[in-house]
């Protein structure tokens, strides 16, 4: 606990002022973590959190109940403390507190301090704004010694309600946490561990990660991983998340070994605290893994019980480590393939589809967006990727530039982009800020033409099935088209009611957003464009392309930022 | 405030002793003071940040090291055998001491008890306002005025002392704008608060006759279980008028007060304001009908402007101001009150509450201590503002360092009333730096509100810039760490500087709009980022803010 804390802590035994602004921008959980337990002595403590009490009755119910230590049972028909109806305005919210502090002082202790404390307040201030005010006053209003402590991680002046009309409040200011912090929280958290888990430990007779001998290995594993994390993060919270994925396969060798010794016929073999040259070598094999958990934990790409059975080393690996102890046989270490993709343990059945195979070689992790990715270049049909291309290009090219990218001449020959660079040449030193590239801005909306237009250059282009058609069906159909006219086939075959269906369907996924009004069929054409997420990455279109063979960043009207 | 200030007369005689039991300070007179100019730190020498948050983290030493203020750090006790007891001693002491002055300081008193100068304006509203009640409380007067003044000023102080010294006690209704959002509320606690300091028996025949027509309505209302409480909570508004006009009959004077007095004239129709003033207005004293005040408590000078014609054409217009203290004097007479609070019934030793009203003195008598206050006081005249400043020296007060220090006031004057904007910035995790850098960037190249794509995309740029040179220093290379995307954007970099509003959206957030293309400004000054990329210390994201135009 810091000193600002200890300080909050004797200010309130002593005589707190009647509003505490505690601001606390890294982790106001650990705060009130170590807050709370300090405080639970000699006065009534109701912690309040902002996000449950989300409208003035259950702001009010909770304070009450929390103040009274009283809990609603199920039997006796959940009913709250108070007897009378008191939360249906602040006025009998004030009035069931008064007779909350009687009830209490009847009861004994002569001087009852009562302390509230509300976590997360901004949101009082988007749910009921009305409260704050009152809530700041609340020692004024009911006369009585009531302390209101707000934790938060915004400032007081974003909070605030206009025209001075709160209480200024005591400011507290919680420093940042340092490493020594939170290596001492997390050898805290390893003592819990210690202990709860210590029965299930004797019971089955094998030692768990957190037996208290390990204890010095997990301070020195701590001190590197914390070394790693806290350029990212200082939160001990997140840390702690990271280190509860990590450790157990950490540790992992040396309880094999030790079980493997034991299984020998070597009974009376105690658990040692590694030495510190097995550290150093865990510590070289498994250094890499540390920034990767972080990469993937501290975003919360995965959760840390996948993460750590994807993770966990093989016995080759660790056996090219010099890490398997104990006399294990090598030859029983099987030749096993490490998985090499994380995201492959979803249920789909394996395809044999060599384009589906190339697709995913394609998508080698480029980003994040992975996981949106894969189903959606395996699920969607051959049309749909198409038309989700196609509105990629008409969300991200200007209008203008839609001749020049799929126009051709009466020759058949495509006209290059010649002046596209000189123009950017040309537009460099005008004065003012350069456009943003729209990739930068986010897809703009386009009508339903120019997409229908736009993926009937695509198909004509890049789709082979199509242009073998094209040669084999020579004989003229019946209402009078003729397929041998350059285009005419894709153009009968994009116009088909199926593509206005795929469309429909696409919108209803939200991977196409339909920006005009559902219900007007007349005037303007139905305006679209990408969908938030997924169909909006460049990252994700370009996979689907690469699947599909089409050169998307020749496509793009704007593609010097791509890269 | 029975104890006697150390005088110079007693000195000698602390000197004398072998073991002082306290630390005794070197007393500097205030004429000493002022005739030998010693230069008090600068205010540049709290420079924003890191050495700020070493002065945060450990003061004490602080003060031991750079304290250039005129009072001398106390000189720790000199080693003895009674070294041990005289330390206990002076621990009980200290806390019951810092428990004593903390509760003074939060019930501050605006008026100085020792003022010897003529009637201040609070003194002059006390007595007005007191007539005012007295007449209404001895002669049954209508009687409705405005009390206005600015925070902290002591209107609420003043209403209540005067109320005190009536000779009747009244029936008191307190209302507060802030609470009783519409006539609905405001009426329901009327009816709560009389009926809670009047027993029922003493209500008027009409009262009465309409409690119980509606507890002949409420019987037949199925929702209402609770018959009595339904007496006090459904008042219709239709009826409000009669019940207001009765209160004059309810046989003890009432006094009505409306706190945030502004807020009730935004209710509509001004119908409790009406309702009141017109009460007031037609106030008789025959027929043993009792007085009736009702005063309007507000901070805005306008008040009266905010009532309707009707309104204001009932009230009498009285208008009492109060005013905060704007003398420095004034203040230290108020916070030597406050410092010095008389604990000679917790059993502590004579000498040691000298020692300490000659510290508080000393303490008070300091040119930077004098600065300061001169400083809020003219700004604000809010005693618990000044009283704030004082919680965190007095907390800080330790067998250690057992002085108020100059050094302490001055950081919990930065703490308290000067916040700095983002007073945390240079302590945010490298990632967020990076973004905050890539704005600045972005606002050097002329734009002010950018998308996370295009933040990413600065970011990227800055760090591959960096690694395309391929030199090592001691083996490392000394290109910028990298950052992934997700760990810039889905974890908390980004959406951290939204939550403590650094990055303001400009647009509200739509469900067709990525949040990744959502617009933001950042609201942090050029010259802060700067400031925190330097205290930071991290020496890639200097180059960063370097490349950066900075």
């Amino acid at each position: 606990m810091n000193s600002s804390l200890n300080q909050v802590v004797s200010l309130l035994e002593f005589s707190p002022p009647p509003f505490i602004f505690l601001n606390d921008p890294i982790a106001p959980k650990f705060t009130l973590q170590n807050l709370l337990p300090a405080l639970k002595s000699n006065t009534r403590l109701v912690h309040v959190d902002s996000i449950s009490c989300f409208g003035p009755r259950l702001l009010y119910d909770t304070i009450l109940n929390g103040l009274a230590q009283h809990t609603p049972s199920w039997d006796d028909g959940c009913k709250n403390w108070s007897q009378d109806i008191a939360n249906d305005s602040f006025d009998s919210f004030l009035h069931a507190l008064k007779a909350l502090h009687t009830s209490l002082s009847e009861n004994g202790s002569k001087h009852l301090r009562l302390i509230v404390v509300i976590e997360k307040p901004e949101r009082l201030r988007e749910r009921m704004p009305d409260v704050i005010v009152p809530l700041t006053r609340l020692a004024e209003l009911t006369k009585l010694d009531i302390c209101v402590i707000f934790v938060s991680e915004a400032r007081w002046q974003d909070i605030r309600p206009p025209l001075g009309a709160a209480m200024d409040p005591y400011y507290v200011d919680i420093p940042v946490p340092t490493k020594e912090v939170i290596i001492q929280h997390l050898m805290t958290v390893f003592a819990s561990c210690s202990t709860t888990s210590s029965d299930v430990a004797t019971a089955s007779n094998t030692p768990h990660p957190y037996d208290p001998i390990l204890i010095q290995a997990y301070r020195y594993f701590v001190q590197v991983l914390v070394d790693v994390c806290f350029l990212y993060t200082n939160d001990p919270h997140e840390i702690q998340y990271i280190t509860a994925a990590r450790w157990p396969g950490f540790i992992k060798p040396v309880l094999d070994g030790y079980r493997m010794n034991v299984n020998e016929g070597e009974e009376d073999t105690e658990l040692e605290p590694p030495a510190t040259e097995v550290l150093l070598r865990l510590t070289r094999h498994f250094k890499p893994s540390l920034s990767l958990a972080l990469e993937q934990l501290y975003p919360r790409l995965t959760n840390a019980v996948d993460w750590a059975r994807v993770n966990e080393s093989t016995a080759v690996a660790l056996a090219k480590d010099g890490l398997v102890f104990g006399e294990a046989e090598m030859e029983d270490i099987e030749e096993e393939e490490p998985v090499d993709d994380i995201f492959q343990s979803s249920p789909t059945r394996p395809r044999a589809s060599k384009r589906i195979q190339d697709q995913k070689a394609a998508l080698n992790p480029p980003s994040s967006d992975m996981r949106e990715t894969l189903p959606l270049s395996t699920s969607l049909p051959r049309l749909s990727q198409f038309i989700l291309i196609a509105a990629y290009i008409a969300s991200m090219n200007p209008v203008k530039s839609d001749l020049r990218m799929f126009g051709r001449g009466p020759d058949g020959k495509k006209r290059r982009r010649r002046a596209n660079r000189r123009q950017m040449a040309n537009a460099k030193p005008r004065s003012g800020p350069a456009k943003i590239p729209q990739r930068f801005l986010g897809p703009s909306p386009f009508p339903l033409e120019r997409l229908i237009a736009i993926l009937g250059a695509l198909v004509e282009e890049n789709d082979p099935i199509a242009g073998e058609l094209n040669q084999l069906e020579d004989e003229v159909p019946a209402d009078g088209l003729d397929f041998r006219i350059p285009g005419e086939r894709t153009d009968y075959e994009v116009t088909r009611v199926g593509v206005y269906a795929s469309i429909a369907q696409l919108t209803s996924l939200r991977l196409l957003v339909r920006t005009t009004a559902t219900d007007k069929l007349d005037g303007l054409s139905a305006m679209f464009k990408c969908g938030s997420g997924a169909a909006s990455s460049y990252e994700t279109i370009l996979g689907l392309a690469k699947g599909l063979d089409i050169q998307l960043p020749d496509l793009l009207w704007d593609n010097a930022a791509m890269s | 405030m029975n104890e006697i200030p150390a005088t110079p007369s007693r000195k000698p005689r602390k000197k004398a002793e072998p073991k002082p039991i306290f630390p005794s300070a070197k007393t500097v007179q205030f004429e000493e003071a002022v005739s030998e100019p010693q230069p008090s730190p600068s205010k540049s020498a709290r420079t924003y940040g890191r050495q700020t948050r070493a002065t945060r983290s450990s003061p004490q030493k602080n003060t031991q090291l750079k304290t250039p203020s005129i009072t001398p750090p106390p000189v720790p006790p000199q080693h003895s055998p009674s070294r041990k007891a005289a330390k206990v001693n002076l621990a009980e002491h200290l806390t019951a001491l810092k428990s004593a002055i903390l509760h003074n300081l939060q019930h501050p008193s605006v008026n100085a008890p020792e003022d010897t100068e003529d009637f201040t304006t609070n003194d002059t509203a006390i007595e007005s306002l007191s007539n005012l009640l007295q007449g209404t409380v001895d002669r049954g007067e209508g009687n409705s005025c405005l009390l206005l003044g600015p925070r902290g000023s002591g209107k609420t102080q003043a209403i209540e002392s005067c109320i005190a010294k009536l000779s009747e006690a009244p029936i008191v209704v307190r209302l507060s704008g802030w609470v009783q959002t519409n006539d609905r509320l405001a009426m329901q606690e009327i009816s709560r608060q009389l009926s809670a300091q009047v027993s029922p028996t003493l209500l008027p025949e009409d009262v009465r006759g309409t409690a119980s027509n509606d507890l002949e309505e409420d019987d037949e209302n199925p929702f209402l279980d609770n018959p009595t409480q339904a007496i006090e909570l459904s008042v219709p508004t239709a009826h409000m008028h009669t019940l207001i006009a009765c209160i004059p009959t309810l046989g003890r004077p009432t006094i009505v007060i409306l706190d945030a007095f502004d807020l009730f004239t935004d209710h509509p129709r001004q119908s409790l304001l009406y309702s009141l003033l017109d009460t007031v207005q037609s106030a008789r004293t025959a027929g043993g009908h009792k007085g009736l005040a009702v005063v309007g408590v507000s901070t805005r000078m306008d008040s009266i402007v905010l009532m309707e014609k009707r309104v204001k054409s009932r009230f009498s217009g009285r208008m009492i101001r109060t005013s905060a203290s704007k003398e420095t004097v004034r203040c230290k007479n108020i916070l030597k009150a406050l410092l010095t609070p008389s604990i000679i019934e917790a059993g502590v030793d004579e000498e040691f509450i000298q020692n300490w009203n000659a510290g508080v003195d000393d303490f008070l008598a300091d040119v930077k201590t004098t600065r300061i206050l001169a400083e809020v006081c003219s700004i604000t005249g809010d005693i618990r503002t000044l009283s704030r400043l004082l919680i965190s020296p007095v907390l800080n007060i330790s067998p250690a360092s057992p002085w108020l220090t100059v050094d302490q006031l001055e950081l919990s004057v930065e703490t308290q009333r000067i916040r700095p904007e983002f007073p945390y910035l240079h302590t945010l995790t490298y990632p967020s730096l990076c973004l905050l850098l890539a704005f600045y960037q972005a606002e050097h190249d002329g734009y002010d509100s950018l998308t996370f794509e295009m933040l990413y995309d600065y970011v990227r740029t800055a760090i591959r810039v960096t690694h395309t040179a391929p030199v090592q220093v001691n083996g490392g290379s000394i290109g910028m760490v990298r950052c992934s995307r997700p760990v810039l954007w889905a974890a908390s970099a980004f959406e951290q500087l939204i939550s403590a509003q650094i990055f303001i959206p400009t647009a509200a957030s739509s469900i067709n709009i990525g949040k990744n293309f959502l617009k933001y400004r950042c609201s942090v000054n050029r010259e802060d980022v700067k400031k925190s990329v330097d205290n930071n210390g991290h020496s890639s994201l200097k180059q960063f803010l370097k490349r950066a135009g900075g």
